[in-house]
């Protein structure tokens, strides 16, 4: 694993792709895309970097054990939230009930819940790509 | 707050099977999925018993309207049939306490929990759901973790049933996908009882389409609950997975698939375009052709646990029998007849299991006289068995002698003579490993009561009791199961 050229593309690449991949997760109540979309440019990203500097490299700046606490933690953040709209609003999932500040339409900080559950299905879906990633290169 | 409550069951027991990826210990997965369950079964209680007071919850996720968001439909029929899945759920739950430790690996079992409550997760959310696509979604998680679960003991085997299952039951889930599609095309809508408004107008306008909908929805639910030429991946998923799963799957799953053929003919379809597209007719052949064929090649096998998915694969002719007459009291005697067959299905695979790893064989040779080494089991086993071929006094017997009835109500007497002969065929497979079990020379064999941990004493003994109450006095739960084929099919 000592290819330069691959390693300066990589390093070049790979602002841009998380940039990229949190603006689609940020903007998902907006643009089409969402959390699924962006979690998996960001999954992508740390793939990548997997792949050029192996999964040594790739497992010490995003361990095992931060992928398992970010995968169950998305799911169980979409849970709590939708809970909370559940015990206050009476419906699961319901958004103006829970408190969150609604916006200007077409604002980035708008639409209550919508984003909050966008970043916890991007970290889950990114966290699960990795993940699926290691169990691959594992079970040979 | 009474409505909350299939919310807070669903969100439990996910919550439960998140757990499970954090923590590799099988002590803590076993607590609380046992605690799950024992909570999801209270609340099972006081749902049924609410919607039997009050009727039917209808739940709108969000809180948007119908035609926008997703609608939970909690009525006698759902109600009934969570409470029956987490009871059962619960029972083999007890089980697994003694037996799983000596089949999986500690971190292996903890997985298999996490598993174990996803698929719960998907089974709440099948019954209660009214939305097409919904459903499509909690089949694929049910399908994905039943893999999942088959493949848990990382044999060679286990991946080969595991491949078989995942590409035959995901060719179901597409051909099911497709029709969706179609009736989606047709009427522009996913929830249940808008598509069934629409279609009563639209059924003369798109007559292909909607017989192509049915076509490709019935193909893939077919695929999935094993319906006879569609069956080709059950014996090995469901011989290779570990014991109690065996018996869910055998027991629970394959029916659920049923009981979403049931929710589309009639909560999507109706019955009247069922019957005009000859649906009857279709299932009543396709049943007949299973109740035969599959007790016939349950006859020619060698592996116990295969002989027991392919009668499995002739029980769910039966069910399909029942359905075929699309009325309420076809739906009834088919809601009795998924109790009994869980109920002695379940004893059958779990004591299957018991035998296996004491015997550590799986031929049906290796059950000559067992009945004096391990004399409980095998009780249980023979009145289980008497249960599968109907001996009067048994569950079975109640569910066969209803479809006989129900057919003769209609005076359709040639199913009753496929029945006698598919109860025929039943005996001829599971006789001989009862008679071999008991009646052989004991000389030689040192004549004990095996040791049977407590939990799976208890299950085994709730199971049994359960087939012959069932069978003495099939009055305690026929309430229940008119008001579900009711909320089905309309007061008959």
């Amino acid at each position: 694993m000592n290819n330069r050229l691959l390693h300066t593309i990589v390093k070049m690449l790979l602002p841009v792709i998380i940039v990229y991949g949190i603006f689609i997760v940020l903007h998902g109540h907006l643009t089409p895309g969402g959390g699924f979309s962006g979690g998996a440019i960001l999954g992508t990203a740390l793939v990548l970097y997997g792949l050029a500097f192996g999964q040594d490299a790739s497992l010490k700046i995003f361990p095992e054990s931060v992928s398992k606490y970010l995968e169950s933690g998305g799911v169980l953040a979409i849970v709590v939230i939708g809970l909370v709209g559940l015990f206050v609003g009476g419906y699961f999932l319901s958004n103006a009930a829970t408190g969150v500040p609604l916006g200007t339409p077409g604002d980035l900080l708008s639409g209550g819940i919508i984003p909050l559950l966008m970043i916890a299905i991007g970290l889950k879906v990114g966290s699960t790509l990795m993940t699926l990633f290691n169990a691959l290169l594992e079970d040979e | 707050m009474i409505s909350w409550l299939p919310i807070v069951q669903m969100m439990l027991i996910l919550t439960i099977a998140l757990m499970s990826p954090l923590s590799k210990k099988a002590r803590l997965m076993t607590h609380l999925l046992a605690y799950g369950l024992i909570a999801n079964t209270i609340i099972g209680v006081v749902l049924l018993t609410h919607v039997h007071a009050v009727g039917p919850i209808v739940l709108s996720l969000g809180g948007h309207a119908s035609f926008l968001g997703i609608e939970f439909i909690i009525d006698s029929f759902s109600a009934l049939f969570t409470l029956f899945v987490s009871g059962i759920g619960l029972l083999i739950h007890m089980y697994s306490l003694g037996y799983l430790p000596h089949a999986l690996k500690e971190s292996q079992i903890a997985s298999y929990y996490g598993l174990l409550a996803l698929l719960y997760f998907a089974v709440f959310g099948l019954l209660y759901t009214n939305d097409l696509f919904n459903t499509y979604v909690f089949i694929e998680i049910l399908s994905i973790t039943t893999c999942a679960i088959i493949s848990i003991a990382r044999k060679k085997r286990n991946y080969m049933a595991a491949f078989r299952y995942l590409m035959l039951n995901e060719l179901g889930s597409l051909s099911f996908l497709m029709g969706v599609a179609l009736l989606y095309m047709i009427t522009g809508s996913l929830n249940m009882t808008m598509i069934m408004n629409q279609l009563s107008t639209q059924f003369a306008a798109y007559p292909i389409n909607v017989t192509l909908a049915l076509g490709f929805i019935g193909v893939g639910l077919a695929m999935k609950s094993a319906i006879f030429p569609f069956h080709e991946w059950l014996p090995d998923a469901h011989s290779s997975a570990p014991a109690p799963s065996s018996a869910l799957l055998s027991g629970v799953v394959v029916k659920l698939y049923l009981l979403v053929i049931v929710k589309i003919l009639f909560r999507v379809f109706g019955t009247g375009i069922a019957e005009t597209l000859n649906a009857p007719l279709v299932m009543m052949i396709f049943a007949v052709v299973a109740m035969v064929f599959g007790s016939l090649f349950a006859l020619g096998q060698k592996d116990i646990k295969r002989m027991l998915a392919y009668s499995t694969v002739s029980q769910v002719g039966y069910i399909l029998l029942a359905l075929s007459l699309l009325s309420t009291a076809g739906l009834e005697v088919m809601f009795f007849y998924i109790f009994s067959h869980a109920l002695i299905k379940g004893t059958l695979f779990l004591v299957t299991g018991a035998t296996i790893s004491h015997q550590k064989k799986r031929s049906l040779e290796s059950y000559k006289g067992l009945g004096y080494l391990m004399p409980l089991s095998m009780t249980a086993f023979a009145l289980a068995g008497f249960g599968m071929v109907g001996i009067p006094g048994t569950s079975g017997f109640v569910a066969k002698f209803q479809i006989a009835t129900a057919f003769l109500d209609v005076d359709q007497a040639l199913f009753v003579w496929v029945l006698i002969v598919s109860s025929i065929l039943n005996a001829l497979y599971y006789f001989p490993i009862i008679i071999n079990g008991f009646v052989t020379d004991n000389e030689g064999i040192d004549v004990h009561l095996e040791k049977v941990p407590w939990p799976m004493l208890v299950t085994l003994s709730v199971f049994v009791l359960g087939i012959f109450l069932l069978g003495v006095m099939p009055g305690v739960i026929m309430p229940y199961i008119q008001a579900a084929a009711e909320v089905m099919g309309g007061v008959s």
